[in-house]
């Protein structure tokens, strides 16, 4: 009999893998029960029982998310809210590159340290997305892009300001999930020519 | 949601949303009805659902709609969103029309 498992995993803004690795652990039979920061409670479940989804919703106001959240639920899913982990304190002020139109200082009402939803669906067989037309991923990835964008010309700015190797390989790191957003965005605008 | 500026055509999903909602339906319903009506060739994810839901709403093609239960929140069409249904299925049938017309006759 496997036992509950607590496991510490940091993916920053690489959300595709997020959820690919929760799926993983959901075919090895554990069920998510608890997030935190960094941390993901697990018990043991049938193996392929569940199937998981990672959501950003940083750029949206606490009120939109909430509305968002709700309208998941009642669709029979269970959603996890978690912070995405990028955001940089300077003194008592909190940078958010993920913030609503671009970089925003935290505050109540944002979905500051709220930016990510983790969402649990019972595995019917069918393959579970979130987005499913042309359009609709292509206005996603647009979103998903605008924060990676702001970290790597943050970093850059602070690599320059501050003389500081370190936030070049900051910027080098966020590159990736900027790099993977572009990609996904020029195959799906390639499709959207002739597809819905 | 995508509207095709030039032609009026609507996407195929904010046909069959609207369609879904002559009779009142909420979220998951909705998403059952584009289901078994495209034979599940359709599978609408939710957040495009909800995306599309918003968007039809702050057009005013559909409303929230009084739901018996009142635990989900339902919508139904407007008459501003019957209109839209009857122009699109006008441009389909012009459209199959010309399809059907070129197509066979060779």
């Amino acid at each position: 009999m496997k036992e509950s498992k607590i496991v510490y995993r940091y993916f920053g803004g690489l959300l595709n893998s997020h959820a690919r690795w929760l799926n993983q652990m959901a075919a090895r039979g554990y069920r998510l029960t608890d997030t935190g920061r960094l941390r993901y409670a697990f018990v043991p479940t049938e193996g392929g029982a569940v199937q998981y989804a990672v959501e950003y919703v940083g750029d949206l106001r606490r009120a939109e998310a909430d509305d968002y959240r709700a309208f998941l639920e009642e669709m029979g899913y269970r959603v996890w809210v978690k912070p995405i982990n990028l955001n940089w304190s300077v003194g008592k002020v909190t940078l958010r590159p993920s913030a609503e139109g671009g970089v925003g200082l935290a505050s109540s009402g944002t979905t500051f340290n709220r930016e990510l939803f983790i969402v649990e669906k019972v595995n019917d067989g069918r393959p579970f997305s979130l987005h499913s037309t042309v359009a609709d991923r292509i206005a996603y990835t647009k979103r998903l892009r605008r924060p990676a964008l702001w970290l790597v010309l943050f970093a850059l700015l602070l690599a320059g300001l501050l003389r500081q190797w370190a936030w070049l390989i900051v910027a080098a790191v966020a590159l990736v999930p900027l790099a993977a957003a572009q990609l996904e965005l020029v195959r799906l605008s390639r499709e959207a020519k002739t597809r819905e | 949601m995508r509207e095709h500026a030039h032609s009026g055509a609507l996407t195929e999903v904010s046909f069959l949303i609207l369609l879904a909602l002559y009779t009142p339906r909420h979220g998951y319903a909705v998403m059952q009805f584009v289901e078994e009506r495209t034979a599940g060739r359709l599978l609408l994810g939710a957040g495009t659902l909800y995306g599309a839901l918003s968007a039809l709403c702050d057009k005013g093609w559909i409303a929230p709609a009084d739901d018996a239960a009142g635990r989900r929140k339902t919508y139904t069409v407007t008459d501003a969103g019957r209109g839209v249904c009857a122009a699109e299925l006008a441009r389909l049938r012009a459209l199959t029309a010309t399809a059907a017309e070129i197509m066979e006759e060779v």
